[in-house]
């Protein structure tokens, strides 16, 4: 087994103990938040990076061009960004959206690290050598990883009975989205078009992965109208939150596994 | 009127067209495109295929199911972009111009999207290393070299095609390596390295020991005497025929080894002879190495006039999406 996929294994290892402590935490509910679950995160996204950078050099180019490669950035963005919302200080603290993306990393990592996704380190066939794939999946993923705090807290949302702790919630949602869309507008239409004209000489193909990446985005720019132009903070704008994640996944899995187009690269 | 523009600058219409748009393409995806009414008889059950040709599903992106409510959201966001940012330069401060720069580029991009899809024009041509191809300027492109590497495992590393434009003898663009993700630009058209293609090549030497190659149907002359590589022979195992095309994980074929007979014609007129020789053996003056893969490089010629206008728009969508992002950030979002 080589280094990269230890590194990562022990980065899955260290996400799976940090879903223990957080859940001792919540159960036993401290006067002081858990600092170590979150620390932790941190620390398995850092070595998933680390094992991401030893595969770029044993490939000699950047590691983003597969299924296992792009679920450990994604799992590793998700980690850093829970890790983030524990030490900030300008939102509300739930240990519950902290727990839930470590549950979203863990099933992207068990994924990876099943018999079905090749874990070869290969260098990249020449339609994925491009400077713009670093801009186009970092970009989306970093965005998407946001979608999935969204999705977290929407769904705590969605089963809180409380109007302040919805209130709370809706925050979180709202911020995590607004924070996502950027980078997602970015890295899957802005980057992702750019770089379709320099290979394919056509900005957009309605492929179906491409497809799928504009109904993301309507799907979020929806919700960010409702939320900021119509102030909508009920049911609504969390349903379509949880929607968004739903597309996100169908994109990165359903259009890989079932619907051929362009972007089979496998 | 006044109530016209209300309803078509609403929020509401806008989440409604977004929503459809969302659901619509979505579903479109889940039926292949642009097949025969056929084949989408042949491949669902009656009352679905009916719907899918009836309401040309099959071509959704062309049809009017899609090109009706996207132009009603142009309509829309065209509206709101006017009303919001009228709005915003109404202020005296605290002027959010993100959001306007980033509606102002998605309407540039509707625009040059129209353009470049009316207007884009795109040709391809074969050339093998030596050949050249007519532009419309006058120029001529042409092929000096073409390579193909692999890696260890013999998937595609690298496709590369060194050409040339000319014009009157002159030298426009002096060698240049083309490959993919690497196009050309040049007087409003930009070269893609999109294809390859391999065919079999014959290997002969002469007395001196100079090397020739001759492509399949290529004939040249030695001195007084001709020779034409006909074909290789039936069953030969040396070269393979193949081509692939570049946009996809085309895996292509190993390496060809140089084995196997090839049908040259040697002489002209009447005293021709056909021949089947193999390597090391005597054709003429010349005597045959074997059969070697030669590659000819597939360059696709795209000229499209919205370019400058879809790249200035997706230039100005993400600012606006970073002025928004800072401006939110700034404000505790």
């Amino acid at each position: 087994m080589s280094a990269n996929i230890i590194l990562a294994n022990a980065a899955f290892a260290v996400f799976l103990a940090s879903a223990g402590v957080q859940m001792f935490f919540l159960f036993k509910r401290p006067a002081k938040p858990d600092a170590i679950g979150p620390s932790a995160l941190l620390a398995a996204s850092a070595a998933l990076i680390a094992a991401l950078a030893l595969r770029s050099f044993e490939i000699g180019f950047v590691a983003l061009t597969s299924t296992y490669e792009s679920l450990a950035f994604y799992a590793a963005a998700i980690g850093a960004i829970a890790f983030a919302y524990r030490f900030q200080k300008r939102l509300p603290y739930k240990p519950q959206a902290v727990f839930g993306a470590t549950m979203v990393a863990i099933v992207l990592l068990a994924v990876a690290s099943s018999p079905l996704i090749p874990k070869d380190a290969l260098p990249p066939i020449p339609a994925l050598r491009s400077a713009w794939l670093l801009l186009h999946v970092s970009f989306s993923f970093i965005g998407e990883a946001f979608f999935v705090a969204g999705f977290v807290t929407s769904v705590a949302f969605l089963a809180a009975k409380s109007d302040d702790k919805r209130l709370e919630l809706d925050r979180l949602t709202y911020t995590a989205i607004a924070v996502g869309y950027p980078f997602f507008t970015a890295g899957a239409l802005v980057f992702g078009a750019i770089w379709a004209e320099q290979a394919w000489g056509r900005w957009w193909s309605w492929d179906p992965k491409e497809t799928w990446g504009l109904v993301t985005w309507l799907v979020y720019t929806a919700y960010l109208h409702l939320r900021l132009v119509r102030k909508r903070k009920d049911v609504l704008p969390a349903w379509i939150s949880v929607i968004g994640f739903l597309c996100t996944v169908f994109t990165f899995f359903g259009v890989n596994y079932l619907l051929p187009g362009l972007h089979s690269y496998g | 009127m006044k109530k016209f523009l209300a309803w078509i600058s609403s929020m509401k219409l806008a989440i409604g067209l977004i929503a459809y748009l969302a659901i619509a393409s979505g579903l479109a995806t889940l039926v292949p495109q642009g097949l025969t009414d056929d084949a989408y008889r042949g491949m669902y059950p009656r009352l679905l295929a009916e719907l899918v040709v009836q309401a040309r599903f099959g071509a959704f992106f062309t049809s009017i199911l899609f090109i009706i409510p996207a132009f009603a959201f142009f309509a829309n966001l065209s509206a709101c972009t006017v009303k919001r940012l009228a709005r915003e330069l109404g202020k005296k401060k605290g002027r959010r111009h993100g959001p306007d720069v980033l509606h102002v580029g998605l309407v540039l991009l509707v625009l040059g999207g129209v353009w470049s899809f009316s207007g884009h024009k795109q040709g391809s041509v074969i050339l093998a290393p030596g050949e050249g191809a007519n532009l419309p300027d006058g120029s001529t492109l042409k092929l000096v070299d073409f390579r193909y590497d692999r890696y260890p495992d013999g998937r595609p590393k690298d496709w590369v095609s060194v050409v040339t434009i000319e014009k009157d003898g002159k030298a426009l663009i002096e060698e240049r390596q083309l490959r993919v993700n690497e196009p050309l630009r040049h007087a409003g058209l930009t070269f893609y390295q999109s294809t390859y293609q391999e065919a079999p090549a014959l290997a002969l030497v002469d007395a001196s020991g100079h090397e020739m190659t001759l492509a399949q149907g290529e004939e040249r002359f030695v001195g007084d005497t001709a020779y034409y590589f006909m074909a290789p022979e039936s069953g030969a195992g040396g070269a393979t025929a193949g081509s692939a095309a570049m946009g996809s994980a085309a895996m292509g074929s190993a390496p060809a080894a140089e084995s196997g007979k090839a049908v040259v014609r040697v002489g002209s007129g009447a005293e021709a002879k056909t021949v089947r020789v193999g390597p090391g053996e005597q054709v003429g003056e010349l005597r045959v190495v074997g059969l070697k893969p030669m590659f000819a490089s597939g360059i696709e010629a795209v000229s499209d006039p919205g370019y400058p206008l879809v790249f200035a728009a997706l230039l100005l969508i993400a600012l606006g999406t970073a002025i928004t992002f800072f401006q939110k950030i700034r404000e505790g979002v």
